[in-house]
């Protein structure tokens, strides 16, 4: 099982609508997808026209293989499950530094559902915390959404000096443009800067359309609803990208 | 009512339930009841044409598997596994049909699965369905799909407008099994729909009046207290008949090679039964119907001949270099142009009106025999003269038995085969009035001995037919002198294994002339 996580210390950065859409990209080209949304405000899930789960307190999702396997539930749509979020998600952090181990707690909750799925995309909660480290300990990639902002690229740059500070290697993180105005020149002139002085950014940027601001309406993935418009397009070549530096990871399934 | 939940255990595939729908009931007419207690959203009707395969003897059935082709994909499923379900397709095929015989498939898990449960039996159409599915997606209050189901009509093929039989289907969403088991209860109590057990085949199979029997080309003929030598043939002759019967159009239509096996086996064992239990019909009568039978036999002679040789090419092939290979390829096709002719000709005969002459009169021959006045043979009854025949067959078995020696020729080994056969016989047809511990030691130790004897005689017949293959090859062709050395050299093989092949006679023939088997059949002696 492949695992992607998409995480951004910074809120409203296209995180979620990434994880969504990106988990139903790969359900349709890389197998069974399990989507877990880790985000105690439970975006994900609402995107999936469910509740959030009410067993499955952050306890039981770092200890309980049965809880955490029966808390899974189905989407809409063929080969994409979803572990919806626990409002309790939000002391993962208090928790994770009671449990031994705790840096690698998340990998292991993984392995659990190891055979199950041929990806798991992670959504994470946006802040730098203990959680923060699982989550880059456990991912064979991190994407992290960044609007062509100074801002946004100040966040960046935080979490990447948050890794050197906790000696986690940033080989696996990657960013991408995200919400991208294409008529907007600071947005184009900050995009060939940062792409000048970073290489990692991915090539695919996701734009800002009214398409993906609608998904909290429609309660579907836009690649459901507007398979052909051009976020859609957008994601699904991401995707494509994104599977190529999953296959790259080197984890063995 | 418990609808009929399946979970196949360690794939966490979904728990699913299937109802009947009476076909009285339209899609329209079930879409508007379910939609009283639940959302239901329907998608894009789906149609699909499904055929079926299987063979004569039902190889797969019985195995309980079926063989699909649907999209020129074909598929080997468990019978159970729903029609919608996700068995893989197996082999895709360029033409319109599947191969006929588990070796015409490609290498792999297809023809591996196959191999064993086809036999030597062809596949034959057994049906097609046309399936329309129609998606219901069952929602909850959030809009989000908590059941799919789907309403499936199925009618035959050949008469889609007609449903023959009508499903409702229910599969659980992962997490939201609680909505599954209301909805299941909103179908039994509110719709009063019942479960369905029956698969799809068996239904299609019911319509099409097809009922599935397992096949055997050896009638059980159960011998009743009290029964006369008489009544006892008289039904063995007749389950031989039907079984004769049962296997011409096979041949006729030449679906495989089995079907003129079974119809040459029954003829041999009439033959047999009647020359074995003699006098139990009247000699008059006897005499006709073995005369007839001979006639059968001869008849089909050659055609079970060439199909011998054409089975036993794979064989052929591994007992020669791979130089002399294109000499046997170019023999197959010889072969197989005499064979084609030789079945034209059997299959002429067998649709003639004098064919058809001689199976009515050989019934109405046995059942003259039934209404005639019994001769003394023929009246006693089956339970004593059974055990006395077999008896007889037993002694003569072990006294040929003893008589062979290493130096012993050939012809005594043959005439030895010939007297185990005919213990056989006498042994299956008496099965139901012989001890079952004399039949549980003897018929294994029989059915070896037989076979190292068959091989033995099928390796010195088959060098002799060898030799007139060559006799009668066309030597002005030019393919004559490539044939001929492949000839020369399996006649060359042949004679080495058959050679061989005595040592192995003589082994097995030590146990079977021994004291164990005369115990056993010192039970059937009458005090």
């Amino acid at each position: 099982m492949k695992r992607l996580a998409c995480y951004s210390i910074k809120g409203g950065v296209g995180k979620t609508a990434g994880a969504v859409n990106l988990a139903y990209a790969l359900s349709e080209a890389g197998g069974p997808t399990l989507l877990l949304d880790l985000d105690p405000q439970g975006a994900s899930t609402f995107y999936f026209r469910m509740r959030p789960s009410r067993g499955l307190k952050a306890k039981k999702l770092l200890t309980d293989t049965e809880r955490l396997l029966s808390a899974i539930r189905g989407s809409d749509y063929e080969n994409l499950d979803v572990l919806p979020a626990n409002l309790s998600f939000r002391n993962l952090d208090v928790l994770l530094k009671s449990l031994k181990g705790s840096r690698r707690r998340l990998s292991h909750s993984l392995d659990l559902i190891d055979g199950e799925y041929e990806n798991a995309v992670l959504d994470c909660p946006p802040n730098i915390t203990l959680l923060s480290e699982n989550v880059l300990t456990a991912a064979d990639v991190v994407l992290v959404p960044v609007i062509p902002t100074t801002l946004s690229e100040r966040t960046y740059r935080k979490l990447l000096d948050f890794c050197h500070e906790h000696r986690i290697p940033t080989a696996k993180v990657y960013p991408f443009f995200s919400m991208v105005q294409t008529n907007n020149r600071m947005h184009r002139e900050t995009m060939e800067r940062l792409r000048a002085e970073d290489p990692k950014f991915l090539n695919t940027s996701i734009p800002f359309t009214v398409e993906v601001e609608r998904m909290g309406i429609h309660r579907e993935p836009v690649l459901a609803t507007q398979p052909r418009g051009r976020a859609a397009r957008a994601y699904r070549e991401l995707a494509v990208e994104v599977l190529w530096l999953l296959e790259g990871s080197g984890r063995g399934d | 009512m418990t609808p009929s939940k399946t979970t196949a255990a360690g794939s966490r595939r979904p728990a699913s339930a299937r109802w009947t729908v009476p076909v009285t009931t339209s899609v329209a007419n079930l879409l508007e009841a379910l939609t009283k207690d639940w959302r239901c959203v329907s998608g894009r009707r789906t149609v699909r044409r499904v055929q079926y395969f299987d063979t004569h003897e039902w190889g797969l059935y019985f195995n309980d598997l079926r063989l699909t082709l649907e999209s020129g994909g074909l598929r080997l499923a468990p019978l159970e596994e729903s029609e919608s379900g996700v068995a893989p397709t197996l082999l895709d095929l360029d033409s319109e049909s599947p191969p006929r015989f588990w070796w015409e498939f490609p290498q792999g898990d297809l023809r591996d699965a196959l191999s064993s449960r086809l036999g030597l039996r062809a596949l034959i159409d057994r049906g097609t369905l046309r399936i329309s599915t129609l998606p219901v997606d069952i929602k909850n209050r959030d809009d989000k799909t908590v059941v799919r189901s789907s309403i499936e009509s199925f009618a035959d093929a050949k008469k889609p407008r007609r449903t023959i039989f009508r499903a409702l289907t229910a599969r659980a969403v992962r997490g939201y099994d609680d909505e599954l088991t209301a909805f299941e209860s909103t179908v039994a109590e509110q719709l009063e729909l019942d479960t369905d057990s029956r698969t799809v085949f068996d239904r299609l199979l019911e319509y099409q009046e097809l009922v599935p029997t397992p096949y055997t080309s050896k009638p059980k003929v159960f011998i009743a207290r009290g029964e006369s030598l008489r009544e006892t043939v008289v039904a063995m002759l007749r389950a031989s008949l039907e079984l004769v019967d049962a296997n011409t159009q096979g041949t006729i239509d030449d679906v495989d090679t089995e079907f003129l096996h079974h119809f040459r086996t029954s003829v041999r064992r009439s033959r047999s039964l009647l020359s074995l239990v003699k006098g139990a019909l009247g000699a008059d009568i006897e005499d006709r119907l073995k005369s007839d039978l001979r006639e059968l036999q001869q008849r089909t002679n050659r055609l079970r001949d060439l199909d011998v040789f054409l089975l036993d090419q794979a064989a052929f092939r591994s007992l020669l270099p791979a130089s002399l290979h294109p000499g046997l390829a170019a023999w197959q096709l010889v072969l197989e142009a005499q064979r084609g002719q030789e079945q034209k000709r059997l299959a002429r005969f067998l649709r003639s009106a004098s064919f058809e002459r001689k199976m009515t009169s050989m019934r109405r021959q046995i059942e003259q025999a039934s209404a005639n006045d019994p001769t003394a043979t023929g009246e006693s009854p089956s339970a004593l003269a059974g055990p006395e025949i077999v008896l007889k067959r037993y002694r003569r078995v072990r006294k040929r038995g003893r008589a062979i020696t290493p130096s012993t020729p050939d012809e005594a080994i043959h005439d030895l085969r010939i007297d185990c056969k005919k213990l056989r016989y006498t042994l299956e047809f008496f099965e139901s009035v012989l001890p079952a511990d004399t039949l549980g030691t003897v018929l294994p130790r029989l059915k070896k001995l037989q076979d190292v004897l068959g091989d033995f005689n099928d390796l010195a017949v088959q060098q002799a037919e060898l030799r007139d293959m060559f006799d009668d090859l066309d030597h002005g062709k030019p393919q004559a002198p490539e044939i001929a050395l492949a000839l020369g050299g399996l006649i060359a093989t042949l004679y080495s294994r058959h050679e061989r092949q005595r040592d192995k006679v003589l082994a097995n023939l030590q146990g079977f002339v021994g004291s164990d088997i005369k115990t056993a059949f010192a039970q059937l002696e009458q005090p």
